[in-house]
C-alpha cells in the first residue's frame, strides 16, 4: 500500500509539480491545447501579486454586473417600450401618439 | 397640422427633468473621467515595456529582463485596475441615455463589439503568454506577445475612438424614419473616418506621454533613493525617448485634430479661442490679451490668412471669402423643427396607411433637413454655445502640458546622455540636487492633468449635443427620476475613488520594492 501510494505522488509530483524547466520539455512532447492549458494552469498556480490583482479583479466584475448592473442599471427601452423601442423613442422624441 | 404641431414641439420633452440631464452628464463625465486615468498609462507603459524586452530580445542581457518584468508587473497592476471601468459606460448609455441609444444603436454598437471582440481575444492570449510564457515559449514569441498585448490595447482604443468620432463627426450612416435608428451604411467611412483617424493618434500618442513620464519618474524616485542605478538610468533613456517623440507627434496630430474641428466642429473652437467675432488672419490667444499673429488661422487652416467664424458668426450666419455661407442658428432651427414635424407626419401617414406620394413628400423633407434634425429641439439659440470658459482654459492647459512636455523629456534626454558635454562636467543623473528628482516625480499628475483637458475640450466643446449637429443632451436622455442618478453617482465616486487608491497603493508598493534581481 505504501509502495503504491508512493508510486502515486510521484506520479502527481513528475506531472503537476515537476519543476518549470522540466516541465516545458515534457511539455514539447504534448499537443498545442496541453500546451496552452499548462500555460494558463502554471502561470495562475504560480501566481504572487497576480493573486490579489485576480481577487480585485472579481470582486470588481461581481460590483459592476452584480449589483451596479442589476439594481441600478437596467435596459430602459427594455422596461418601458414593451418590445416596441421604435414608437417609444419616437413617442419620446415626436410627442405623437398614434 | 403645422399649428397643433408647433404646440406638441414647444410641449416637446419638457417632462424630463432637468436634473437628470445635468446628472447624467456629470456621471458619465466622472465614470469617463476615472476611465481615462487607467487607459493612457496603459498604452503608454505598453510602448515602454515592449521597447525594454526588445533590448533583452536583441542583447541576452538578465539585466533587462528584470527590467522588462518590473515594468509589466506596473503594467499589470494598472491594467487589472482599469478592465472592465469602462463597460459602466455603456450601462450608463442603456440607463441614462436610452433615447441616444436607440437613435444611433446600430453604427455605435459596431464598433464597440469589435473592440469587445478584439479586447477578450488579443489581450486575454498575450496577457497570458507576457506574464506566464518567459519559460515555456520562445524569447521570440514572448516578445511578439509583449507588443501585441499593447497593441490590443492600443486597437481597442480605436474603436473606442471611432464610436466617440462618429459622434462628434457622424458619418457613414443613413436615418431610417420607420426604425428611427440612424443605420450603418459604410463601415469603413465609420471605421475610418478623417476625424477618428486625427483622434486616435493624437489620443494615442498622448498616451504614450502619460506612460513616458511615468516611467521617468518612477526611475526619478529610485535616483533620489538611489536604488536600483541602473534600472533607473537605463529606463530613463527610454521612458525620456519615448515622451519626446510622443510629445512632438502630440503635436502634430493635434493641429491635424485642430484643422479637423475647424471643418466639423467649428463652435467649439470658436469657444476653445474664446473667439466672439471671427475673420481673417486670426492670431492664437496664449492668455487674454497675449495672441500669437496670425495663430489661429494657421491652426485652423493651415494658412496665416485662413477664415475662422467667431461664435456670433456662427450663431448670426456668415460667408467666407470664398463665397460659401453658412446659415444662422434661426435658420438652422427652423429646418431642424421641418426634419422633426416631417418625421412626426410620416410615421402617422404610414401608420393611417396614408397614400405613396404623401409618404414620399414627407420622406423628401426628412432627407432635406436631416443634417439640422438636432436644431429643431434647440429652444434658444444661446443654448447652442457651449461653456467657453472651460474650453479656453482646459485647451491652454492641455497644449501648455503638452510643449512643456518637449522641454521637460529633451532635457532628461540631454542630462542622461551627458550632452552637450561642456554644460555638465563632472555632473550626471545620479548627482543632480534632490529636487530636480522631486520635480519629476510631480510632473507625472500634471500629465494626468493635461491629458484630462483634451477630454474636457473634446466633450465640453461639443455641448450641447450628444450627436453633432443630430441630437441634443435633453433629448438623448431618459425619462428618469434624477434622484436615481444621484445616487449612482456618489455611488461610482465612492467605488472609483477605492479603486483608485487601491492602486495607488498597490504600485506603490510594487515600486518600492522594485524589481526581483
Amino acid at each position: 500500500m505504501k509502495f503504491y501510494s508512493h508510486f502515486i505522488w510521484k506520479i502527481i509530483i513528475n506531472n503537476v509539480y515537476l519543476p518549470t524547466e522540466s516541465r516545458t520539455i515534457c511539455m514539447a512532447k504534448n499537443n498545442i491545447f496541453s500546451k496552452i492549458f499548462h500555460l494558463y494552469y502554471d502561470g495562475f498556480r504560480s501566481m504572487t501579486l497576480g493573486k490579489t490583482l485576480w481577487a480585485i479583479i472579481l470582486i470588481k466584475l461581481f460590483i459592476i454586473f452584480a449589483v451596479l448592473k442589476v439594481f441600478f442599471f437596467p435596459d430602459f427601452l427594455k422596461q418601458h417600450a414593451n418590445g416596441n423601442e421604435a414608437e417609444y423613442v419616437a413617442t419620446q422624441l415626436l410627442d405623437i401618439e398614434h | 397640422m403645422n399649428i397643433k404641431h408647433n404646440i406638441m414641439l414647444e410641449n416637446l420633452l419638457l417632462n424630463i427633468d432637468a436634473g437628470t440631464i445635468d446628472w447624467s452628464r456629470a456621471q458619465f463625465a466622472l465614470t469617463a473621467i476615472y476611465h481615462w486615468l487607467f487607459v493612457p498609462l496603459t498604452l503608454g507603459l505598453a510602448v515602454i515595456m515592449g521597447i525594454v524586452e526588445t533590448n533583452y530580445y536583441r542583447t541576452k542581457d538578465e539585466f533587462w529582463k528584470t527590467a522588462a518584468k518590473f515594468w509589466q508587473k506596473l503594467f499589470g497592476i494598472n491594467f487589472a485596475m482599469g478592465v472592465a471601468t469602462g463597460i459602466i459606460l455603456e450601462f450608463e448609455f442603456g440607463t441614462n441615455w436610452s433615447n441616444y441609444s436607440w437613435f444611433v444603436g446600430d453604427i455605435f454598437g459596431a464598433p464597440l463589439a469589435v473592440e469587445g471582440i478584439v479586447a477578450f481575444f488579443m489581450e486575454s492570449t498575450f496577457v497570458a503568454v507576457m506574464y506566464f510564457g518567459w519559460q515555456k515559449v520562445s524569447p521570440g514569441f514572448h516578445l511578439a506577445s509583449t507588443w501585441l498585448t499593447g497593441l490590443g490595447a492600443t486597437i481597442s482604443a480605436w474603436w473606442i475612438l471611432v464610436a466617440n468620432a462618429w459622434m462628434q463627426y457622424p458619418v457613414g450612416c443613413e436615418f431610417n424614419p420607420d426604425t428611427m435608428r440612424n443605420e450603418m451604411v459604410s463601415f469603413a467611412e465609420v471605421a475610418l473616418s478623417p476625424f477618428a483617424i486625427s483622434k486616435f493618434c493624437h489620443t494615442v500618442t498622448s498616451s504614450w506621454i502619460i506612460g513616458a513620464i511615468f516611467c521617468v519618474g518612477v526611475c526619478c524616485w529610485y535616483l533620489l533613493k538611489k536604488r536600483h542605478t541602473k534600472l533607473a538610468i537605463e529606463s530613463m533613456k527610454i521612458g525620456a525617448g519615448v515622451g519626446l517623440v510622443a510629445a512632438l507627434l502630440a503635436g502634430a496630430t493635434g493641429h491635424k485634430s485642430g484643422m479637423d474641428v475647424a471643418q466639423v466642429q467649428p463652435m467649439k473652437l470658436a469657444a476653445m479661442e474664446a473667439l466672439y467675432d471671427g475673420g481673417t488672419e486670426q492670431g492664437l490667444k496664449l492668455v487674454e490679451g497675449i495672441e500669437v499673429p496670425y495663430g489661429l488661422s494657421i491652426m485652423a487652416t493651415n494658412d496665416p490668412k485662413g477664415y475662422v467664424p467667431g461664435i456670433n458668426n456662427l450663431l448670426n450666419g456668415y460667408t467666407t471669402p470664398d463665397g460659401k455661407t453658412e446659415p444662422s442658428a434661426d435658420e438652422k432651427i427652423a429646418r431642424g423643427k421641418k426634419a422633426i414635424e416631417a418625421l412626426a407626419a410620416y410615421r402617422k401617414a404610414k401608420a393611417e396607411g396614408a397614400d405613396e406620394a404623401t409618404i414620399t413628400q414627407h420622406l423628401t423633407t426628412i432627407n432635406e433637413n436631416m443634417k439640422y434634425f438636432g436644431y429643431g429641439y434647440v429652444k434658444d439659440k444661446a443654448d447652442l454655445v457651449p461653456p467657453v470658459w472651460i474650453n479656453f482654459w482646459a485647451f491652454r492647459v492641455m497644449v501648455g502640458v503638452g510643449c512643456l512636455f518637449i522641454l521637460f523629456f529633451a532635457a532628461i534626454l540631454a542630462v542622461t546622455y551627458r550632452w552637450p558635454k561642456f554644460l555638465f562636467g563632472k555632473r550626471d543623473i545620479t548627482t543632480l540636487p534632490a529636487w530636480h528628482y522631486w520635480l519629476a516625480i510631480l510632473l507625472i499628475p500634471l500629465a494626468y492633468i493635461g491629458s484630462e483637458c483634451g477630454w474636457l475640450v473634446a466633450e465640453f466643446g461639443r455641448q450641447p449635443w450628444t450627436i453633432q449637429d443630430m441630437l441634443p443632451t435633453w433629448a438623448s436622455v431618459s425619462d428618469l427620476q434624477s434622484s436615481s442618478v444621484i445616487i449612482t453617482f456618489f455611488i461610482f465616486l465612492a467605488l472609483f475613488t477605492t479603486m483608485l487608491a487601491v492602486e495607488i497603493n498597490i504600485l506603490l508598493k510594487q515600486i518600492k520594492k522594485g524589481p526581483e534581481l
